[in-house]
C-alpha cells in the first residue's frame, strides 16, 4: 500500500497557503458572533484572523508567525525542538510550493497587492482566488484524511 | 485482531475523508459562478460566507496542530520529523490528544452547521450546497476496515 499523495511529515504547505488566502480574504468575525455561540470560538477566530495587514502582506512572514503560534499552543516541546528552524524550513516548502505553481502564485499576488472587493478589477481577481482556494483547501483535506489514514493502519495503536 | 481505538481512529478519518469529497463537489459548482454576479454581491458574499470560512480555517487549525504534535511525539530529532512514518502513541499524551480529536469531532460538525445554515440562506446562490451525510458505516468487522483503505487509496 503507498500513499496516492507523496506528502511531507510535519505539516503540508498547501494547508498553509490556503490558510493564508483565508486570512487575507479576512471574513467578517464579528459576524461569527450573530452565528455561533460560544466565547472559546470566538477567541480561536479572533486569534486565527488577528494578522494586520503587514504581517499578510509576505506570505513567508506569515507562515513562520503561524507555524511558531502553533508551535506555542502544544503543551510540551522536547529540547531537540527549534521553533525557529522549524518555521523556517517549513516556509521555505510553502516558497517552493508557490514556485511549482504559476496560478496559485498569482492569486496570491493579486491578494496581497490589494484586498478591495468594492474594487472591480480586484474582486474578479479574488472571485479567481476564491476558486483556487476552494480547490486547494479540498486537496489538503483529502491528502490530510489519506495520511492520517495510512498512518492510522501503519501505526500501532495500543489497546485501551 | 484491531482494537476498538484503532477502529474509532480509522472511521474518524474515513468519515473526515468523505466528508472532504463531499465539500469539494459541492463547492466547486457553488463557486464557479460569472464574475458579475459576484461583483455585485462580493461584500455580501463574504460576509455571509464568514462563518462557513472560520469553521474552515478552525479545522484547518486542529488538523495541524494534531500533526504537528503526533510529529513532534514520534521523532528525536529536527531532521528526523520531517520523514514520513507511522505514528506510535508511546511518548503521546493520550489525555491531550484525546481532547484534540474530541475537539476537531465537534468543529466539524460545527462546519456541517454552516453548511446547512448556507443552504437555508436565501440572499445568495449556494441553494444547492448540501450538509454532509452522516454515513451509516460500521467499524464492527475487520473487513470495514480493508474497505475503508481501498476507498482512500483507490
Amino acid at each position: 500500500m503507498t500513499l496516492s499523495t507523496a506528502s511531507p511529515s510535519a505539516g503540508l504547505p498547501q494547508q498553509s497557503v490556503a490558510d493564508y488566502l483565508v486570512t487575507s480574504i479576512k471574513p467578517n468575525i464579528e459576524r461569527i458572533k450573530t452565528k455561533i455561540a460560544g466565547m472559546k470560538f470566538e477567541q480561536r477566530a479572533y486569534n486565527l484572523f488577528s494578522y494586520k495587514d503587514e504581517e499578510l502582506s509576505d506570505i513567508s512572514k506569515y507562515v513562520k508567525q503561524e507555524r511558531a503560534s502553533l508551535v506555542s499552543s502544544l503543551p510540551h516541546i522536547p529540547r531537540w525542538f527549534s521553533v525557529e528552524e522549524y518555521a523556517a524550513s517549513y516556509a521555505k516548502l510553502v516558497d517552493d510550493l508557490m514556485q511549482s505553481d504559476p496560478q496559485l502564485r498569482k492569486a496570491l499576488g493579486t491578494i496581497r497587492k490589494k484586498n478591495d472587493l468594492a474594487d472591480s478589477e480586484v474582486a474578479e481577481s479574488i472571485s479567481e482566488a476564491f476558486e483556487i482556494l476552494v480547490q486547494k483547501a479540498m486537496d489538503i483535506y483529502r491528502a490530510n484524511a489519506e495520511l492520517q489514514v495510512y498512518l492510522m493502519l501503519q501505526s500501532r495503536v495500543p489497546n485501551n | 485482531m484491531v482494537d476498538e481505538a484503532r477502529r474509532a481512529s480509522i472511521l474518524e478519518m474515513a468519515i473526515l475523508m468523505f466528508k472532504s469529497k463531499r465539500l469539494e463537489s459541492e463547492l466547486r459548482l457553488v463557486y464557479k459562478r460569472s464574475f458579475n454576479l459576484f461583483r455585485q454581491r462580493a461584500e455580501t458574499f463574504r460576509n455571509e460566507m464568514s462563518p462557513l470560512i472560520v469553521a474552515g480555517r478552525v479545522v484547518s487549525d486542529l488538523v495541524s496542530r494534531s500533526t504537528l504534535y503526533l510529529d513532534i511525539c514520534n521523532s528525536t530529532s529536527m531532521k528526523e520529523m520531517w520523514k514520513l512514518k507511522p505514528y506510535t502513541m508511546e511518548n503521546v499524551d493520550k489525555k491531550y490528544f484525546d481532547g484534540l480529536m474530541a475537539d476537531l469531532r465537534l468543529q466539524m460538525r460545527r462546519l456541517n452547521e454552516e453548511i446547512v445554515a448556507a443552504q437555508e440562506a436565501t440572499t445568495l446562490t449556494y441553494k444547492n450546497l448540501r450538509p454532509y451525510r452522516v454515513f451509516a458505516l460500521s467499524p464492527e468487522t475487520e473487513d470495514f476496515q480493508q474497505a475503508i483503505a481501498l476507498t482512500v487509496f483507490e
